[in-house]
């Protein structure tokens, strides 16, 4: 198999599982931060369901990121979906986190009390007046989850848990390279490295530049 | 503007999506690491959606004599494929440690 033919391919795979996994874990992450950070200071039921929210994340959170992803990929088998609603369910606690982190200040602002007095009902300023105002960090978080998403892929191929194997993917073919080195045949491992550093290095350098885009005082 | 000095207005403008990135592309332009992380993006993009097009082979199929072949390898072949006479010459001799 031709190395560069299927080290440009790669990245069609790659980015699949990467972008729809970020997306989806993005979109939960924001709903949950909105509804576990905006009831947070609730009493009776709401108040029960934020604090379930917050401790189902540190449940997911206290496990190693990658042995949960391999145990995940193990119970529903090799393959690109499974490989997705694993890297998705993974990345869903730092969505909601960083959500959680700018409710907290988005609900105390004058314009949710302006909401409030008008009528609105909790569930609608939630998710009408602070959901759009504070899922500014989750949006800057999304590009460096991609750069993780694609490294995770890579790893569950590597060791064999990720995409199956003739299919085109970096981690795979670096597995599959990597005990020719040895012998001198050093390209096979190598350049799918590289593009895969490359990959990950610019959409963590795209994310450090959209979070001082959103940030107004390192944005001038 | 409502309320008093535009106290009651929402934050965040609903400005459109393209004048955003209009405004993230003018800040980029004076961040190099920034923009070398969008030129790395796009490239990949790019190769996500021709990639296979792109590709002078087919990335799945297993060439069995590629030295044969009238248009050589760009960067090389690997185990499943190479030619194994001039593998067999170049490797140096091995001693099993089993």
């Amino acid at each position: 198999m031709d190395i560069f033919s299927r080290t440009i391919s790669a990245p069609r795979i790659d980015l699949l599982i990467a972008l729809v996994s970020s997306l989806i874990a993005f979109a939960a992450g924001v709903v949950l931060g909105v509804i576990s950070g905006y009831f947070a200071s609730s009493r009776g039921v709401a108040r029960f369901i934020s604090e379930g929210i917050m401790r189902c994340a540190d449940i997911l959170q206290a496990f190693p990121v990658f042995i949960f992803a391999l145990a995940l990929v193990g119970f529903r088998g090799p393959g690109t979906g499974n490989v997705i609603t694993a890297l998705a369910f993974l990345n869903i606690p730092y969505f909601l986190r960083v959500t959680r982190g700018a409710v907290f200040q988005v609900r105390e602002q004058p314009f949710i009390e302006a909401a409030r007095c008008a009528g609105n009902s909790e569930l609608r300023i939630a998710f009408v007046h602070v959901m759009p105002n504070s899922a500014g960090p989750a949006l800057a978080n999304i590009s460096p989850g991609i750069g993780f998403a694609i490294l995770l892929t890579s790893a569950l191929s590597f060791v064999g848990a990720g995409v199956p194997k003739p299919t085109p993917e970096w981690g795979s073919m670096i597995s599959i390279g990597a005990p020719n080195m040895i012998t001198g045949q050093w390209w096979t491992a190598f350049f799918p490295g590289v593009f895969l550093g490359l990959t990950v290095l610019g959409y963590a350098l795209c994310g450090d530049g959209l979070r001082d885009y959103i940030d107004p005082m390192k944005r001038r | 503007m409502n309320g008093v000095g535009g106290a009651l207005d929402a934050p965040a403008g609903r400005g459109s999506f393209a004048r955003g990135l209009r405004d993230f592309f003018l800040f980029a332009r004076r961040r190099p690491s920034v923009m070398f992380g969008l030129v790395i993006v796009g490239v990949t993009l790019f190769l996500a959606l021709l990639g296979p097009h792109v590709a002078p082979y087919d990335p799945e199929r297993a060439f069995l004599a590629p030295a044969c072949s009238r248009r050589p390898f760009s960067i090389g072949w690997e185990p499943m494929s190479r030619e194994w006479t001039s593998s067999l010459a170049r490797s140096p001799p091995r001693a099993s440690i089993c």
